[in-house]
């Protein structure tokens, strides 16, 4: 049955796009100004994300191996490190996998192939649960033979670390809020353009038509409103953003800004969807209001 | 119309339904079977929710076929009577069958089936005011998901018969009362129901056309379908001879074969 009426519904859709411009336009404006600040937020929220992950990553300490030592004397020292307090995680890199980092690192400005001796130590990358106690750490680990050197963050920036896992958190709470924010006010500008028609849903139902044959234009509708909305809001997003990127770069370089266009398109696309969904949801949530016999 | 306009309680509405029936030419009384009844009204009584009693215990039959006045005094409840056979009124008290099937007990989802069964002429109209006449009378055609071929046809051929041919792409704030109310008609016609309903269908039109329009409902009910018109024209009522359900107060107080317009007095 809804396949049979499809042609009749988009005509419809149609029509009242063209016959009742101002009703869409007040919905895919509304649409539009809302991603655009959801999407200001998730955009910045990402890259505060990932600031925080490059930069706390900082903080953990490298105890750097005396030379040529063995894979099994390399394991006993590691044994004796997790027996430390405060050490939560260990990780052992080879003296060829530090060599592949700093390559990688550098592999701009120096290429490290023609090396003929691996210059880098062994090292293990050691984890504590309270970066403040690292001072503790470093001297039980001078106590233990085979440790060389040892690379740590000062007191006072590791403080930093629990204030930078708790942004994720906090972007993520606030991205709810404000996706809820949205869904609210959108539904509702929904709603007004869905009551503006209630006299019609009433008609519709005393000539005989069926619920789903009622709702499904206007679930279409609020679908193609969302959908002009997050559009326009999406491309001026992006517009803005690749602009910023580029300008940024040059200028601050050391901000580790969110470039990887994945990313950058996934966000997007949920906006879109987002867009999308909330205003056929909208529709179909106020059209049952209306839909009572 | 005057004379109810001057005698706003007409005598009939003094009576209780027991007292009139006496008055009248010839009460229906219940038929024993019921296989032959379209519509049933089994002691309905309606109080809408702001407690107005618009009905109060009224019980009739019509038989398939049958061409039906409904007069009574403005405010007596003939819309309400039309209103509970299209399921838009629920009885509060007792219940209407409509082809066999008890309109109370329907669920919400049924109710558009019903009303598929019949057209309906309504009193305020009811014309969808984004859509042109065309669109109108083609939205009755929509819902059944009729072929867009057998639409366009139908439409072009029920207009021209209630002759808007020439107004097709208009909307309804560009036309008349009367011009709308034909619009109405049309819609409620294009399916061929087994059922007209028509609240006040010549209250708009100037006598010809209503003649006009009559003569349209006389031949529709010719090739069997049933017809119930609420009306106040005294003059159509009188000259059709059909049977006449006056209503006063709420309750059937007169039903007479080839009645007139004065009903039980
Ligand atoms: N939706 C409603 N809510 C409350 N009361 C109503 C409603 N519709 C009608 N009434 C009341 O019910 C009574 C019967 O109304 P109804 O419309 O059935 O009369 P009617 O015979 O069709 O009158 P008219 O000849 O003026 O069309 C009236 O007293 C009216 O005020
Ligand atoms: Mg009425």
């Amino acid at each position: 049955m809804v396949l049979r009426s499809l042609p009749f519904f988009f005509r419809e859709v149609a029509l009242n796009l063209k016959r009742n411009p101002v009703m869409t336009i007040a919905s895919a404006s509304t649409v539009l100004v809302l991603v655009i600040v959801l999407g200001v937020f998730s955009i910045v929220a990402v890259n505060l994300v990932k600031f925080s992950r490059v930069v706390s990553s900082q903080f953990h300490m490298t105890a750097f191996l005396s030379e040529n030592m063995s894979l099994g004397d390399a394991m006993q020292i590691q044994k004796q490190i997790s027996g430390l307090p405060h050490v939560a995680r260990i990780r052992y890199v080879s003296s060829e996998e530090a060599l592949k980092r700093v390559g990688e690192w550098l592999k701009e400005e120096i290429n490290l192939e023609g090396l003929v001796k691996n210059p880098f130590p062994s090292s293990f990358d050691i984890y504590v649960d309270d970066p403040t106690a690292m001072d503790e750490v470093a001297i039980g680990l001078g106590k233990i033979q085979g440790i060389k050197d040892l690379n740590y963050a000062r007191k006072e920036a590791a403080r930093m670390v629990p204030f930078l896992r708790n942004i994720k958190y906090a972007c993520i709470v606030l991205i709810a809020l404000l996706l809820f924010t949205t869904v609210l006010i959108v539904s509702n500008t929904i709603k007004l353009t869905v009551f503006a028609r209630r006299r019609e849903i009433e008609i519709m139902q005393l000539v005989g038509a069926a619920h789903w044959f009622i709702r499904w234009p206007f679930i279409l509708e609020g679908v193609l409103q969302g959908l002009f909305g997050s559009a326009v809001a999406v491309t001026l997003l992006y517009i803005t953003y690749t602009n910023l990127l580029a300008t940024l770069v040059n200028s601050v370089p050391w901000f580790p800004l969110v470039s990887n266009p994945l990313t950058l398109h996934q966000i997007l696309a949920a906006l879109v969807a987002s867009g999308c969904i909330v205003g056929g949801a909208g529709s179909f949530i106020a059209v049952n209001r209306f839909l009572r016999v | 119309m005057l004379s109810v306009m001057a005698h706003p309680i007409a005598p009939e509405n003094l009576l209780s339904p027991g007292e009139s029936s006496a008055l009248s030419e010839r009460v229906r009384t219940p038929r024993s079977n019921p296989a032959g009844c379209l519509i049933e009204f089994r002691s309905v009584s309606v109080v809408y929710p702001n407690g107005v009693k618009a009905l109060v215990d009224v019980s009739t039959e019509i038989e398939k076929g049958e061409f039906v006045f409904l007069v009574g005094p403005t405010g007596s409840g003939k819309s309400t009577f039309l209103r509970l056979i299209y399921g838009e009124a629920r009885a509060s008290v007792g219940d209407v069958i409509v082809e066999g099937k008890s309109v109370r007990k329907l669920r919400h989802h049924q109710i558009p089936f019903l009303r598929r069964r019949m057209g309906i002429i309504f009193q305020d109209f009811k014309l969808l005011p984004n859509k042109t006449i065309y669109e109108n009378a083609a939205y009755a055609l929509e819902v059944i998901g009729a072929p867009s071929r057998e639409i366009a046809r139908k439409v072009s051929h029920v207009l021209y018969v209630v002759g808007l041919e020439h107004k097709v792409r208009m909307f309804p704030h560009e036309l008349s009362g009367g011009e709308q109310q034909r619009t109405s008609i049309a819609r409620a016609l294009i399916n061929h129901p087994p059922i007209l309903l028509a609240d006040e269908p010549t209250g708009n039109l100037d006598p010809d056309t209503a003649w006009d329009i009559m003569q349209l409902l006389q031949q529709i009910n010719q090739k069997g379908t049933t017809v119930l018109m609420a009306t106040h024209n005294r003059i159509v009522v009188d000259s059709m001879k059909k049977r006449v359900l006056t209503l006063g107060s709420g309750a059937i107080v007169g039903d007479q074969l080839k009645g007139g317009y004065s009903g039980g007095s």
